[in-house]
């Protein structure tokens, strides 16, 4: 297990190395420097400003100093914003992202995972149809047209929330239940998917032939099991995530890193453009790492493979 | 599935009891792999309806801007904003613009990017898929890699960035999608060429001299169809999610063109006051969605009809 462990942290090094490169070329791609303004920049300022930047240096020389950089926690300065850095922004808006996707997760958990539950052990019921019917559509219906629609009748018509921003509990409400309504769904539809597998399987036949009351059948030998692939589908599920709390940032007006990441990519801010998508993907990174272990550890096979 | 279907037949005989020919003696009838296919999904009541909702909302879009007698583009702000009623099917929207003919508008970009972005993602999964699965060794430990490490970039943040290099419009959208969305389905064609290499028949194959070329597509990849049309049903809604989700935020298809995506962020700047402009462009997205889920579920079910979930 220790080994499975350090070999893939190991691999998670050179991963997140090539991310960022990548990150790095596709941030290079963008056409116009990042000085590049309506009125022109004397020839002499531009090349002093690249200078002050390094950005007059080899694009591998570039790459070499940003990762070192990054690695001591500096991810430079914004473009727009000089008084704030990269890690300042990051740190405002890192625990709002992480608040919402948090409480998005557990609501989403909270009425997911039964339902989905629910719908394999009583398959082809009408608790079953409900359940289907609710993460299909939970599914088909984009993030932001539920928050619009949440924001029209309890905002606008109700009054029982506000609109918009992230400031107290009662701001809460209606953007996670945006973003934990999308994520239920899938969760529900991923649970009942890989109980209806389990459901198959000859050890549960066996269980069931040895007697074994449904009860204890279902908790020892069904649920365990069906829960692995729940699981191991987290890392996908982080992308969705990602997805979803941009939009309903941008739609609730949360100052987290969605809206922080939309909003510097229409006013051209590079860094902080850069700096928020090499977060993101150290936390895929990280997040793939995580599951790949816990995977490991429930599931022995894999570690051997 | 009718008669003239049963002389071309040699992969699989089947013997069919038709409910219908019950007390009529066994009959004994050839089919073939897709016309089991065809006539397991047309048994499928929920593909079925998804499929006709597809059928119609293509045509919708194709003939719609023609059956009414408005521009896409037409302007007139003395009939801004009205609801559904006998002149405007679907409403106006703030410029007086006709919704029935805008939507259908949208619809053409949306499908369109759509479709194209799901082709574009096909060609290369099943390229680098089977490429990866059928080579093997190092060749498909590097590429797998490869596909490993672009894992690791979330999404939407990518799609952004691509289309902030690529620029606005059908052709950067659809591009800006294809990039980030090709992986999986070239994971998926790998496994599925690694499973299908240990069956026999390949290794017969390849006894008789069969070149490597001759085995990929003759052998490998008709078996891969199967899993590449679910796919490609998946994909598709997902496609038309992205593209509204980079136009809702502002980033994709722009003014005067339109798809579902611009519509609903158009709706959702008016939303204090007229609601009724993004439910409208909700549900084109959502019933499109779901209608290509549904397709997508019964072609999964009548190719395979082991994953059906029988009763328990």
């Amino acid at each position: 297990m220790v080994k499975f462990i350090v070999r893939r942290i190991l691999w998670s090094i050179p991963v997140l190395l090539l991310v960022i490169l990548f990150t790095f070329l596709l941030m290079k791609a963008i056409p116009g420097g990042p000085f590049t303004q309506e009125k022109s920049i004397p020839a002499e300022i531009l090349a002093n400003m690249h200078a002050k930047y390094g950005l007059d240096k080899p694009w591998y020389e570039q790459y070499a100093r940003y990762v070192w950089h990054a690695f001591q926690g500096d991810l430079g300065v914004s473009m727009t914003q000089k008084s704030r850095t990269v890690m300042d922004i990051i740190g405002s808006a890192f625990p709002v992202s992480m608040h919402l996707g948090v409480q998005a997760f557990l609501l989403a958990i909270l009425i997911g995972l039964p339902a989905g539950i629910i719908a394999g052990l009583k398959h082809n019921t009408w608790m079953d149809y409900n359940a289907i019917f609710y993460s299909t559509i939970g599914w088909a219906v984009p993030v932001f047209i539920t928050g619009p629609i949440l924001i029209y009748f309890f905002a606008l018509k109700l009054k029982w929330f506000p609109t918009s921003r992230w400031e107290g509990p009662e701001y809460w409400v209606l953007p996670t239940i945006t973003l934990g309504i999308s994520l239920s769904a899938y969760f529900a539809r991923l649970t009942r998917g890989s109980i209806l597998e389990t459901l198959q399987q000859d050890f549960v036949r066996t269980a069931e032939a040895k007697g074994l009351p449904r009860r204890l059948v279902v908790r020892r030998h069904i649920l365990r099991n069906s829960l692995i692939p729940v699981v191991t589908q987290a890392g996908p599920l982080l992308g969705f995530v990602i997805t979803g709390s941009f939009l309903t940032e941008y739609i609730f007006a949360i100052p987290g890193l969605g809206r922080h990441y939309i909003q510097s990519v229409s006013n051209r801010d590079y860094s902080v453009v850069m700096g928020l998508a090499v977060l993101l993907s150290a936390v895929v990174v990280v997040a793939n790492l995580v599951v790949d272990i816990l995977y490991g550890y429930l599931d022995p096979r894999i570690r051997y493979e | 599935m009718g008669e003239s279907d049963t002389h071309k037949v040699d992969s699989s005989v089947a013997y069919i009891a038709e409910e219908r020919d019950a007390g009529v003696p066994l009959t004994i009838r050839q089919t073939t792999l897709w016309g089991d296919v065809v006539r397991r999904f047309v048994r499928n009541r929920a593909a079925m309806l998804g499929l006709s909702v597809l059928v119609l909302m293509v045509l919708y879009s194709t003939i719609g801007p023609w059956i009414r007698p408005y521009g896409f583009a037409d302007q007139d702000f003395s009939i801004a904003h009205q609801l559904p009623n006998a002149q405007h099917w679907f409403g106006t929207d703030m410029f007086g613009r006709d919704l029935f003919v805008r939507t259908a508008m949208g619809g053409r970009v949306s499908l369109l990017v759509a479709f194209a972005a799901t082709a574009v993602v096909l060609v290369v999964g099943v390229l680098y898929g089977s490429i990866s699965g059928f080579v093997g060794g190092k060749v498909d430990d590097m590429m797998m890699r490869f596909v490993d490490v672009l894992y690791g970039m979330p999404y939407l943040p990518f799609a952004i960035i691509l289309l902030v290099i690529l620029g606005s419009g059908v052709v950067p959208m659809l591009l800006a999608l294809a990039i980030v969305s090709w992986l999986t389905p070239s994971r998926l064609v790998r496994g599925q060429i690694l499973t299908l290499k240990q069956n026999e028949y390949i290794e017969a194959a390849r006894a008789l001299g069969a070149s490597r070329a001759r085995v990929v597509w003759r052998h490998l990849l008709p078996n891969t169809l199967g899993i590449i049309v679910v796919a490609m049903f998946l994909e598709v809604p997902a496609m038309i999610l992205g593209e509204a989700v980079l136009s809702f935020l502002g980033l994709g298809i722009s003014a005067p063109n339109a798809s579902w995506g611009t519509l609903a962020e158009e709706g959702w700047k008016a939303l204090r006051s007229y609601p009724w402009l993004i439910i409208l462009p909700g549900l084109f997205i959502s019933i499109t969605v779901l209608a290509f889920n549904f397709v997508g579920d019964g072609f999964r079910d009548a190719i395979d009809p082991r994953t059906k979930e029988s009763k328990v």
